[in-house]
């Protein structure tokens, strides 16, 4: 079992400030509203540790104690997953939902002859 | 007090469709319905009224064929009246005029309709010519009166080559696209398991659907987030959907149940309507109980392990449950994918 330290966690989280709020929704994990953090804590650990400092209760506790306005963010407690976005933020190639790009990909990806 | 959010109702067994993978085992009788021990509209009443009252904010109304039963409106004014948001599950065949001229009054109500594929596969899968068309036509109403709609796919082998339509469908009329794969053994689904897709067809559709909503499409694939790309996740407000924890199945005849498709297992009903009421069901029934007791800590297999097990909680425990004879097995779909080391690394 990885060693957690809670108040490192603590001090880590409340380091990375105002500045990055952003959604309600966790677009990785889906975690509820408040349960969002400001930094990504595991951007460098192991994932193992992120997944004992979620069994423990240590990111849950924090979040519920976290004030209303730190409550949105672009980085999960909860999955501890790199910078989400949102559905449409993610378009990086509007307009091309075209025919040929649909048959395209089916073809390539989906391995479906026309 | 465990608030109950949403309820899935199945008003009724009957439909007019044949598909061959039905959850429900739906019960094919034409376009005449004669209802069989169905809950009343009186009973309905107290029904919603008690869901109500213990938080519930959404109904689901499915079947069978909602639209078979001809007092569908009155069930619905029910639920309106008590300020739910409505959200029919159908099969769009039976969608007229009448139909969509009356919902497209009301803003508390949405569309779910199954469709699954072009012309020539859907009917094949529906098992009734020209039912696309209906479909179709059912989709267009609706449109028309800017009813909130969904295309709901059961992906599967016999309609895998369909999924650029769907693609295409879903972009020229701006619907969104869910897919699911056929991973339920409940009713005919059971007969229809050799029709699951394989790992690496599940595969190509995740990265497919990936590439496609990066140009904008409106598909996504109702999978746990294990397997998907981060921006491809659906937001889960309920770890395994919410059952016993805010959802609940009510069946025709007032049967309570962990979910709607769970109508087979006699083990997975609280109780009855008739018998107790729904709030007695909820707050005191053993079986609620058990399920609320259950802690993702102890799921079993890869979702024991996984990054996500708190927010995901397994993913559909109903399939886990069917597939191992435990609420606490692993979900089969993720578990062959790490069996297979496809999962994502430091997953």
């Amino acid at each position: 079992m990885a060693e957690i330290d809670p108040k490192k966690l603590k001090d880590l989280l409340e380091k990375s400030g105002i500045e990055r709020m952003a959604s309600n929704w966790c677009l990785f994990c889906g975690a509820s509203k408040g349960a969002e953090a400001m930094a990504n804590p595991f951007e460098k650990a192991d994932m193992g540790q992120a997944r004992e400092l979620i069994a423990s209760g240590v990111i849950n506790d924090f979040a519920s104690r976290l004030p209303a306005e730190l409550s949105a963010a672009s980085w999960c407690l909860f999955c501890g997953a790199s910078r989400a976005k949102s559905p449409l933020e993610a378009v990086s190639q509007p307009g091309a939902l075209k025919n040929e790009n649909i048959d395209k990909l089916a073809q390539d990806i989906l391995k479906l002859s026309h | 007090m465990t608030k109950l959010d949403t309820i899935f109702f199945n008003l009724t067994e009957a439909c007019n469709l044949k598909c061959s993978y039905c959850y429900a085992n739906a019960k094919q009788g034409g376009n005449n319905h004669t209802p069989k021990n169905e809950l009343n509209l009186n009973e309905i009443s107290i029904l919603a009224a008690e869901a109500r009252e213990l938080g519930a904010e959404r109904v689901n109304l499915t079947g069978g064929e909602v639209f078979l039963r001809k007092d569908w409106f009155k069930v619905f004014k029910i639920f309106d009246s008590l300020d739910f948001s409505i959200e029919f599950s159908s099969n769009g065949t039976l969608i007229d005029q009448k139909i969509a001229d009356e919902l497209g009054k009301y803003s508390n109500v949405g569309f779910l309709i199954s469709l699954d594929g072009d012309k020539e596969t859907h009917e094949l899968m529906r098992g009734v010519p020209g039912s696309f068309d209906k479909t179709m036509k059912g989709i267009q109403l609706l449109e028309k009166v800017q009813i909130p709609c969904q295309i709901n796919t059961v992906i599967n082998k016999a309609n895998y080559s369909s999924v650029p339509f769907l693609t295409k469908f879903s972009r020229d009329k701006d619907i969104s696209l869910r897919l699911t794969l056929l991973n339920c053994s409940t009713g005919r689904g059971k007969e229809s398991k050799g029709l699951a897709l394989d790992t690496d067809q599940i595969a190509n559709l995740i990265k497919y659907c990936h590439e496609v909503r990066l140009r904008g499409s409106r598909l996504f694939l109702n999978l746990p987030p294990l397997l998907l790309p981060p921006e491809d996740i659906i937001p889960i407000r309920n770890p395994s959907c919410g059952w016993a924890n805010g959802l609940c199945g009510i069946l025709p005849n007032g049967d309570i149940s962990v979910c709607a498709l769970a109508h087979e297992h006699k083990e997975l009903v609280a109780g009855n309507i008739r018998e107790r009421s729904l709030k007695d069901i909820w707050l005191n029934s053993a079986l609620f109980n058990e399920l609320r007791g259950l802690n993702s800590q102890n799921l079993e297999g890869v979702c024991g392990k996984c990054t996500f097990r708190e927010i995901c909680g397994g993913a559909c425990r109903l399939s886990a449950y069917m597939n191992s004879s435990s609420f606490l097995g692993p979900c089969s779909i993720c578990q062959e994918f790490y069996d297979k080391g496809l999962v994502k690394e430091n997953f």
